[in-house]
């Protein structure tokens, strides 16, 4: 079992990608923002692996990602983006900022398991 | 009754209007606070029904029957997440939609008066994007009302259906919705609409011929390029710029002779500046002579995009641009081009 922390504000999104994660068998921490998501991952973690939406309130997935890599405590934790920005320059400015994958909304949540998969699969020591 | 008296009675009387309205207003707000929060909170209720659909498509889902407000809201629900997720888990929330009678219901909605309720069900239908809707919808393309229309025409785009081509294409005739949006729509259909497209290339309306035109060039359709080259020597100027610029997006290497042919023989400088730009598009150092003339063109836009062109024409353009920028008098055209593209390989200008 692995820990993964959601962040986006839109619960629509929010809720079944902690239900596909939790039926998966993860334990899931899940926010609403993006100030909420770096407390969380400061605070309550160890975690396996963030997905984070880019377009947040407080602070953006791209500065939450920045802020995760600047800490030594949460820089290794794989970071995917889950967003509706879907220009290259979005999805360079994502990988800039250290993230490991990038996904576009609107997405299907079996590729997202297989990309989590993958994420945590590599990980792992 | 002294000025005084008059003075106070006015102070009292707005002093008390501004308390009304205040409250007023404050209790409004409340309210609709309250209202939200009610719906935020039947949403969260309704939310783990069409969740569990789009976590396990394969799986066989019975979901409650809802009735008023709650049935209201769990259609607005789905139709969110309609827009939000795609692959076999949005197909499993269209088909469960389906079984429960929504699409049919939306169907039949868009028969009843009240163009808020048809625009809807309009929407809903697009995004459901079952081929068994095409009629509901294309009977919305002659509501009396243009948004109507112009929901009914994008949600025709999204239901894909190749058939409904020619409906589109009347509405472009009728003129009764923007050109952009039924372009938009048409080219959504896909490359299976080509056939009908092209057949319309022949339409005696300018309008349908425009639209067509523009479709067949964002659908790269090499199919149209014979019956695109016959439009070049149209008589209307609009029809001949669209088609150049279709068949410089089509990139089909027939079209290079025409589009020079063309230059020779129209003086109209948005033509000209137009076809430039096809000509590099098409990437043919043939017309690398012409576009070297063009970068002297009067025309700033003429000029531009020849200095553009000869960029997307490699070797044959580039040393072109480089004997142009050298010199007494550089041409300024050909050194923006050079530096934007500079730019673009990551180097500096």
């Amino acid at each position: 079992m692995s820990r993964v922390l959601i962040a986006d504000d839109d619960p629509d999104i929010r809720e079944l990608v902690r239900f596909k994660l939790e039926q998966a068998g993860h334990e899931v921490v899940a926010v609403g923002d993006g100030d909420a998501a770096v407390t969380s991952a400061r605070d309550e973690g160890p975690f396996d692996l963030a997905v984070l939406d880019i377009m947040m309130p407080r602070r953006s997935g791209i500065e939450v990602c920045q802020a995760l890599r600047a800490e030594e405590a949460t820089r290794a934790i794989p970071v995917l983006l889950l967003t509706a920005k879907a220009q290259e320059k979005d999805v360079e400015a994502g990988f800039a900022a250290g993230a490991d994958d990038y996904i576009v909304k609107p997405f299907s949540p079996r590729e997202l398991m297989s990309r989590v998969t993958v994420a945590l699969a590599r990980s792992r020591p | 009754v002294t000025g005084l008296q008059v003075l106070t009675w006015a102070v009292v009387i707005i002093a008390g209007a501004i308390v009304v309205l205040g409250g007023t207003t404050g209790i409004s707000r409340v309210r609709r606070q309250r209202r939200a929060h009610r719906r935020e909170r039947l949403r969260d209720e309704l939310r783990p029904g069409i969740v569990a659909i789009l976590a396990d498509p394969d799986g066989s889902h019975q979901l409650p029957i809802h009735r008023g407000r709650r049935a209201d809201l769990f259609g607005v629900l789905a139709f969110d997440y309609l827009a939000k997720v795609r692959g076999e888990s949005r197909d499993a929330l269209v088909r469960v939609l389906d079984e429960r009678g929504t699409v049919v219901d939306a169907e039949r909605r868009t028969r009843r008066p009240g163009t808020v309720g048809r625009s809807g069900a309009a929407e809903l239908l697009g995004r459901c994007g079952l081929a068994h809707s095409r009629p509901a919808l294309e009977r919305l393309l002659t509501s009396r009302s243009k948004a109507e229309r112009a929901v009914a025409v994008r949600a025709l785009g999204h239901l894909g259906d190749p058939a409904a081509a020619p409906a589109l294409l009347e509405v472009a005739r009728a003129r009764s919705v923007p050109a952009p949006l039924i372009c938009q729509a048409v080219v959504r259909l896909g490359p299976e609409a080509q056939g009908d497209l092209i057949t319309h290339l022949r339409s005696r309306s300018i309008d349908v011929q425009r639209v067509t035109v523009d479709a067949l060039g964002l659908l790269q359709s090499v199919d149209a390029v014979e019956r695109l080259i016959t439009l070049l020597p149209d008589r209307d100027l609009e029809l001949v710029v669209r088609t150049a610029r279709a068949l410089g997006r089509i990139g089909d290497p027939r079209a290079v002779a025409p589009l020079l042919e063309l230059l020779d023989r129209s003086p109209e400088w948005p033509v000209v500046a137009v076809v430039a730009r096809a000509l590099g598009e098409l990437g043919s150092p043939s017309a690398a002579p012409i576009l070297i003339e063009l970068l002297g063109h009067e025309r700033p836009p003429v000029a531009t995009n020849a200095a553009t062109a000869l960029v997307q024409l490699g070797r044959a353009g580039a040393d072109a641009l480089a004997a142009a920028v050298e010199g007494d008098e550089p041409n300024p055209y050909a050194a923006a081009a050079l530096s934007r593209q500079a730019i673009l390989d990551g180097g500096a200008p």
